[in-house]
């Protein structure tokens, strides 16, 4: 008797994910079926890559998650660093682990306040902002740059690392501040009404579905690649693993993970102060040609596991290189987790998998 | 006839150049950019944009912050014909300029979006710190002071969209074109 | 894993590292993998263009108790059977190869590009591909 209605939350919408498209199908203001559309950001890196050289390709990789820009530049060093079998001194993995930890925070500070303002609260846009300026302005006084860093080379770091007060500064201030947040966010009735009990992921769906990260981690599943990363050999910490399946437990795990990571750059700067000078082999980068074969890198991106394959056959430029990243799979959970919902809670949930769109469409 | 005008023009052009609206879009790295200009430490709603409206039928403002792909394209050009007259574009970021990093080898990005609409101020960096996304506000300010009643239609036809004819796309006059296809061409009655 | 348990059911395979090579039957060995060992999920399925053989797709397996990765890699030339019955996250990964490739996966319903407008010509990633889109004029008109 009733038709169903077609809506189209289209491409330009006020939210901050990017140019994600999704054909609703809905009766009433329930939601019956979803196809999510990409493709709008298609900029073709993968292409790219087979006309340069290794050296001309690593300053464009930070522009694949403009949020997290060190991970992937070390994906790429990591990368041909495998291939020609190069250890990295103890200093310069110091100074890499304290530099991704940073990082981490400030990306997750700004999905903090990018979800309440989805959800309708305005206010904590403003406080995450102000925190993460901070970690910008160190930024930039260390490598010239406050997005696109482009200081990790083949081998190693541009120069020495500098200005250590700033960063004990960060961490002096941001655990009161963390702590102000929680006490207005995490036991407001309002937004326990809106994200407890919606948006359940069962472990083995997110198995089958090839989640990991966060998002894995809030349903009960122990996998934290960090714990067999070479890089992070002789680092204390412990992974954040919870029970709770829905959207507020992803919430939580993520101000959990920002804590262990304070605790991670304080042992890197304790290292730090004591080390003498920076003593590195860096590997020369003009006709670079890496032998014949197939190399891997993966690491922990603050999204998920992030993956770079090369497959070189001896020139100096790479015959294939593929990357796999974290929300790309997420977009495609999204088929699933949203069926039956209201249309209200599918902003919510949507907004609580951490989906950033330049890292679907390479 | 220009000295009775003066008065209504300082007015007018006063009113409109220290509200100017903008409107949400944001597709990629420069969308941060935008966003901390919003927030607290930079602050643009002291220079006038004290929201950001979501729909295009009531923001008269498009500031284009991010690369632009052959697929988004025919969305781009809808929301600039969605918006009331007086319109203005800002070209933020070098992929809106020219191409940017992907200008030599990309297959499917844009070489500046002033192939589709046109643009009033051109914002180059990789992404432009928020002091400059201000400085290019001021200058945008600047601009509008200087306009007048009588030269009005001379800004209506220097903002109408003229694509290029060899590409198979479109035409001339009042007619506009809304959806971007190799082989059809749908054509809607223009507003002049 | 049993690997003489393996080899002698399908007799044209190789393994070298962790890494299997098969010419024909993908759906069953990936069966028979997952009954011997619990590999938990497929973290990516990744495409080369090899020439004048075809395709080469492989296949990236992963155990979460054990931390074990396998990779199973097989050329195909035109089309070949879906695993979206088993795995779930491969519809993301054919429907992308599909796009910039050209191979067609039996069995998957969803099958349409990914990246690439609707009325795209050609398949990007390919070695022999020219830029002959009409759009792509664009870039050397001025503006």
């Amino acid at each position: 008797m009733t038709s169903s209605l077609r809506l189209n939350l289209g491409p330009q919408h006020p939210s901050t994910h990017g140019v994600l498209r999704l054909l609703l199908e809905l009766d009433g203001e329930k939601i019956l079926s979803c196809e999510p559309e990409v493709g709008y950001l298609h900029r073709g890196m993968e292409k790219m890559a087979e006309k340069m050289s290794y050296i001309q390709y690593l300053p464009l990789v930070d522009r694949i998650d403009y949020l997290a820009g060190f991970f992937y530049s070390e994906l790429l060093c990591g990368v041909v660093e495998n291939a020609l079998e190069v250890e990295l001194p103890d200093k310069v993995r110091a100074i890499r682990v304290m530099l991704l930890e940073l990082n981490r925070i400030s990306s997750h500070l700004l999905w903090i306040g990018a979800f309440l303002m989805d959800l309708g609260a305005v206010s904590p846009f403003f406080y995450a902002f102000r925190e993460r300026e901070m970690i910008l302005r160190y930024f930039e006084k260390l490598t010239g740059q406050r997005m696109m860093y482009n200081y990790f080379v083949f081998g190693g770091v541009r120069k020495d690392i500098e200005y250590l007060e700033d960063v004990e500064e960060i961490l002096s201030i941001l655990p009161e501040k963390l702590d102000d947040y929680e006490k207005i966010i995490t036991e407001n009735p309002i937004f326990l009404m809106r994200t407890k009990g919606k948006g359940i992921l069962e472990p083995k769906t997110a198995l089958n579905y090839a989640i990991t990260g966060v998002n894995l981690r809030a349903s009960g599943v122990d996998y934290d690649y960090r714990h067999s990363d070479p890089l992070y050999k002789g680092f204390d910490f412990r992974a954040v693993v919870m029970d709770g399946k829905d959207s507020w437990t992803r919430y939580k795990a993520r101000v959990l993970e920002i804590k262990e990571s304070m605790n991670i750059i304080h042992q890197a700067l304790v290292y730090l102060k004591e080390a003498g000078k920076l003593e590195q082999k860096l590997i020369n980068p003009l006709n670079l040609k890496l032998p014949e074969g197939d190399y891997i890198r993966e690491i922990e991106a603050p999204r998920g596991l992030a993956c770079c394959y090369v497959k070189s056959t001896g020139e100096d430029k790479p015959y294939r290189l593929k990357w796999r990243t974290g929300s790309y799979y997420s977009v495609n959970l999204l088929r699933e987790l949203l069926k039956g919902e209201y249309l209200n809670d599918a902003i919510a949930i949507a907004g609580s998998l951490d989906i950033i769109l330049p890292e679907v469409d390479k | 006839m220009n000295i009775i005008i003066s008065s209504i023009d300082y007015i007018l052009n006063w009113s409109r150049a220290n509200s100017l609206w903008p409107l949400t879009f944001a597709t990629s790295c420069c969308g941060i950019e935008m966003m901390q200009t919003v927030a607290s430490d930079n602050d643009i709603a002291r220079f006038g944009s004290e929201v950001f409206r979501g729909s295009p039928r009531q923001a008269d403002l498009l500031i284009c912050a991010g690369t632009i792909t052959h697929k988004m394209a025919p969305i781009l050009l809808r929301l600039y014909q969605q918006m009331p007259e007086p319109k203005y574009v800002i070209a933020m970021g070098a992929c809106t300029c020219g191409g940017g990093m992907f200008a030599e080898t990309s297959y499917s990005v844009i070489r500046g979006i002033d192939k589709i609409i046109p643009v009033d101020i051109y914002l180059p960096m990789c992404p432009p710190r928020p002091e400059a996304l201000l400085d290019a506000i001021r200058k945008l300010q600047g601009k509008i002071k200087k306009e007048s009643v009588l030269t009005r239609k001379d800004f209506v036809n220097s903002h109408k969209i003229k694509l290029k004819e060899e590409c198979g796309l479109l035409v001339d006059g009042d007619i506009y074109i809304t959806q971007l296809g190799v082989n059809t061409l749908q054509t809607e009655a223009g507003e002049s | 894993m049993n690997w003489s348990e393996f080899e002698r059911i399908f007799n044209d395979c190789e393994l070298v590292g962790n890494k299997i090579v098969i010419q024909s039957n993908l759906l069953g060995v990936i069966e028979f993998v997952l009954k011997e060992y619990p590999y938990d999920m497929l973290k990516e399925i990744i495409a080369t263009d090899k020439g004048d053989e075809g395709v080469e797709l492989t296949y990236h397996l992963y155990s979460v108790d054990d931390e074990e990765d396998l990779f199973i890699s097989i050329t195909v030339k035109d089309e070949i059977e879906s695993v979206t019955g088993i795995f779930k996250s491969a519809e993301a990964d054919e429907n992308e190869i599909y796009d910039l490739f050209g191979i067609k996966f039996i069995g998957n319903e969803n099958l349409k590009r990914l990246y690439m407008p609707e009325d795209w010509e050609g398949h990007p990633l390919r070695k022999d591909y020219k830029e002959d889109d009409k759009r792509l004029e664009w870039n050397d008109k001025q503006s």
